[in-house]
């Protein structure tokens, strides 16, 4: 006691300057004597520490400070600085009340008299300003990393407030997005320390909207920070009893905002009650700033975005190698192919053989950043079919490569095709119609005029009946085409009778018996007993079998065989015809009832058919609620058969 | 001695109209009633002038007219196309056949038919 009591003395009255120095310092010092044993502090020590001189005088630093697990340590600086040689570390120090404080510690020995060592200098540097300014920096940081990796701020927002709380240490953090249609901000996203519980106020937090001006949203309101001290002792705050269950106290929260415009609000808790911290404020503010402009930015993408993926064009980027780099969705639907199977193989190949020199010649013209436009080319499916696509293409040389757009042409070609045959068709209608109408005309005309020019009795009256024949040829043409025409737009009228199948089919046939005769046919009528009498249109189905029979004599080579059957099946008529004719092929069969069809080897037998009677007789069997079929062979002959539904009557 | 006409038409109206008023007219009328007959009596005698029609049964005027241009017996025949047909391809293909004129029947009254014929074989 005695040798210190001394040496304090000494000191004191040796170095007054130094002693002043010490006092005055803002570095916590304390000077130590050869034992590591307190022999002075200064009023920053005590303030850093907590302890009172008094408190510490004599007593050993290390038990004093140092945190057990850094004795070590601590004793091999110590063992150093009082070496002779300065040492300094930075390290956590235990004040007086348990908690730990960054510092960095500078040991400086000093000697006696003697010039031994005689003790050390310690200094105190605090660290927790420049500890916490890291922790700011690392939140922004992660911040920014967040944001750089993801494409919109609801990817972002789990990153974002892990970042922030992790950096902090603080356990709960929350983001809220403004739902402009609503006028309540919702919360996207919720992230909880592990070691917290704090599922109840998770699940309050995640179900909770508010609107401008209430809970998060008077952060929304204000447009700036707010700190909320603790909000257990809040009654407005609605989560309070999920926020104490978690143990959950000071909240702070700050707004993301484009020029003004609150876009959402996030929020964090923590555990213990904590002052507002200006410095913290200040920065929540400037992330907010980098949040808000990252989700006006996200969202001008994303608008851009979904224009190019709603687009029903085909939209893609092509490199200047000729590979797709990017396609939107329109590709798969139109093409079938995924976008990887587009994207592996160079374009040209799923062009049309036909069209890729074209196609090459276009990509060249790009290359030297020539835009392109209306060039249209085939592409093929996955299907194996091919669709027709209208280009316009705009080349980007610096980044070589092609932005384009393709709009599907197929269905606007077929339709121009279409009309183009429904045109001819009609252009072939109405020059077919005319010829059929002149021929009997001209025979009129011609008829007339040299009945005109004879005196002679029994000539004008030959050249005035063949006349009337041509005239009756005209007429039953004309109303070939308007019953064509009632059929096809379902105006004409059927007016149902009770018929008798059997009994019609005899009297067509006496009308035609002397045509028959000419040719010297044979015809046979078979007919099933139980033919029940039916309602049917008598007119109407006289000329279905007047055409049929009709066609029957005309197109079977003199003394042929004709048979007509009729019979019935269940409730419904059968009835047909079958000749020894010329035949129909297998490829005219097929289109034997469409309008003015004619069978290619008709004309060598008459040229006088308009194509209309077939038409006419599928339209009334159908419209008589029946079917009609053709079976025939080149050179063999031909069978008509229609059916009919026996729709009432008893048998005949 | 009378020119010689060869008249080939189906439709027996037409024909006997033709065949009557240019017989009146003082002309050599033979008629044939489909295009196979056509053939057979432009080859068995060339007249000075075959009135073709082109729908006709068994062998279409256009074809009739092919052969006789390919047959170094018939190729110089003079014909007329008389037909009720007014389509354009049909003249393009009677005038690369090389026919004299294309005559629409309904168009013509006999006397203006005789007389074009007379003016042709004048």
């Amino acid at each position: 006691m005695e040798k210190q009591a001394s040496l304090t003395a000494s000191l004191r009255e040796h170095d007054a300057v130094l002693g002043g120095l010490i006092r005055n310092n803002p570095v916590a010092i304390v000077v130590l004597d050869a034992e590591q044993r307190v022999q002075l502090i200064n009023p920053a020590f005590e303030s850093l520490f907590g302890y009172p001189e008094a408190e510490v005088a004599g007593r050993r630093i290390a038990g004093l400070l140092v945190p057990e697990e850094a004795v070590i340590e601590s004793n091999r600086a110590a063992a150093s600085g009082l070496g002779g040689a300065t040492a300094s570390l930075t390290a956590q120090r235990r004040r007086k009340d348990g908690s730990l404080v960054d510092v960095e510690v500078t040991f400086v020995p000093f000697t006696g008299n003697d010039n031994q060592p005689a003790g050390a200098y310690v200094f105190y540097r605090d660290l927790t300003a420049q500890r916490v300014a890291e922790r700011h920096l690392r939140a922004q940081y992660a911040v920014i990393e967040a944001m750089a990796n993801s494409s919109t701020i609801e990817a972002a927002a789990e990153w974002v407030l892990r970042a922030i709380a992790e950096s902090l240490e603080w356990p709960v953090g929350a983001m809220w997005l403004v739902d402009k249609t609503s006028g309540k901000m919702r919360c996207i996203d919720f992230w909880c320390h592990e070691a917290i519980d704090a599922k109840p106020f998770e699940r309050q937090t995640r179900g909770s909207e508010f609107r401008r001006g209430v809970g998060p949203g008077r952060t929304w309101e204000i447009n700036a920070p707010t700190w909320i001290v603790d909000v257990t002792k809040e009654p407005k705050f609605s989560r309070r009893e999920a926020a104490l269950a978690a143990g959950l106290h000071a909240a702070i929260s700050f707004p993301m905002a484009i020029d003004g415009d609150v876009v959402g609000v996030v929020e964090f808790f923590t555990l213990s009650v904590l002052e507002p911290d200006q410095r913290l404020l200040q920065m929540f503010a400037a992330l907010g700033q980098q949040l808000g402009a990252f989700v006006g930015r996200t969202r001008a993408q994303e608008q851009l975005e979904r224009f190019f993926t709603m687009s029903g064009d085909l939209l893609c980027i092509a490199t200047f190698d000729g590979y797709f780099t990017r396609l939107n969705a329109s590709w798969h639907r139109v093409l079938g192919y995924t976008t990887t199977e587009l994207m592996s193989q160079p374009f040209i190949d799923l062009v049309h053989h036909e069209d890729r020199e074209a196609t090459a010649n276009v990509v060249a013209e790009l290359r030297k950043g020539q835009p392109l436009a209306l060039f249209e080319n085939r592409y093929r499916c996955r299907d194996g079919t091919y669709r027709w696509l209208s280009w316009t293409s705009t080349p980007k040389l610096d980044e070589q490569l092609i932005y384009a757009v393709a709009h599907d042409t197929t269905d606007r070609k077929l339709l121009e095709q279409q009309t183009q045959e429904t045109l001819k068709m009609r252009n072939d209608f109405v020059s077919f119609v005319t010829h059929q109408l002149r021929t009997p005309l001209s025979g009129i005309k011609w008829m007339l005029e040299l009945a005109k020019e004879t005196d002679e009795a029994d000539e004008k009256a030959s050249y005035v009946e063949d006349a009337r024949e041509s005239a009756d040829r005209l007429i039953s043409l004309v109303n070939d085409l308007l019953d064509a025409s009632r059929l096809e737009s379902g105006k004409l009228q059927v007016s149902l009778e009770p018929v008798r199948l059997r009994q019609l089919t005899y009297d067509v046939v006496a009308d035609i018996a002397t045509l028959v005769e000419e040719k010297h046919h044979t015809l046979d009528i078979e007919c099933e007993a139980d033919i029940p009498i039916s309602m049917l249109d008598p007119q109407l189905l006289r000329q279905v079998i007047l055409n049929l029979l009709s066609n029957a004599i005309k197109y079977t080579p003199e003394a042929g065989t004709i048979q007509v059957r009729i019979g019935r099946e269940g409730s419904v008529l059968h009835w047909s015809i079958r000749d020894s004719g010329i035949g129909i092929s297998e490829e005219s069969q097929k289109r034997l009832f469409e309008k003015f069809f004619r069978a290619d080897n008709a004309h060598t037998i008459d040229t006088e058919g308009t194509g209309l009677g077939l038409y006419l007789v599928r339209l009334i069997v159908e419209r008589l609620g029946g079917t009609i079929t053709c079976e025939s062979e080149v050179g063999r002959g031909t069978l008509f058969h229609f059916t009919l539904p026996i729709t009432a009557g008893d048998q005949v | 001695m009378s020119k010689s006409i060869l008249l080939a038409e189906d439709d027996r109206f037409l024909r006997r109209a033709c065949e009557t008023k240019l017989k009146q007219a003082g002309f050599d009328v033979r008629v044939a009633v489909d295009g196979e007959e056509a053939l057979t009596f432009a080859r068995e005698k060339v007249p000075d002038l075959l009135l073709l029609d082109l729908l006709m049964p068994k062998r279409d005027g256009l074809s009739v007219l092919a052969t006789l241009r390919g047959d170094a017996a018939t190729k110089d025949m003079r014909v007329v196309i008389m037909s009720n047909s007014s389509k354009d391809l049909e003249r393009q293909k009677a005038a690369a056949l090389g026919v004299v004129d294309y005559w629409i029947k309904s168009n013509l009254s006999l006397q203006e038919l005789c007389d074009r014929v007379s003016q042709l074989l004048k």
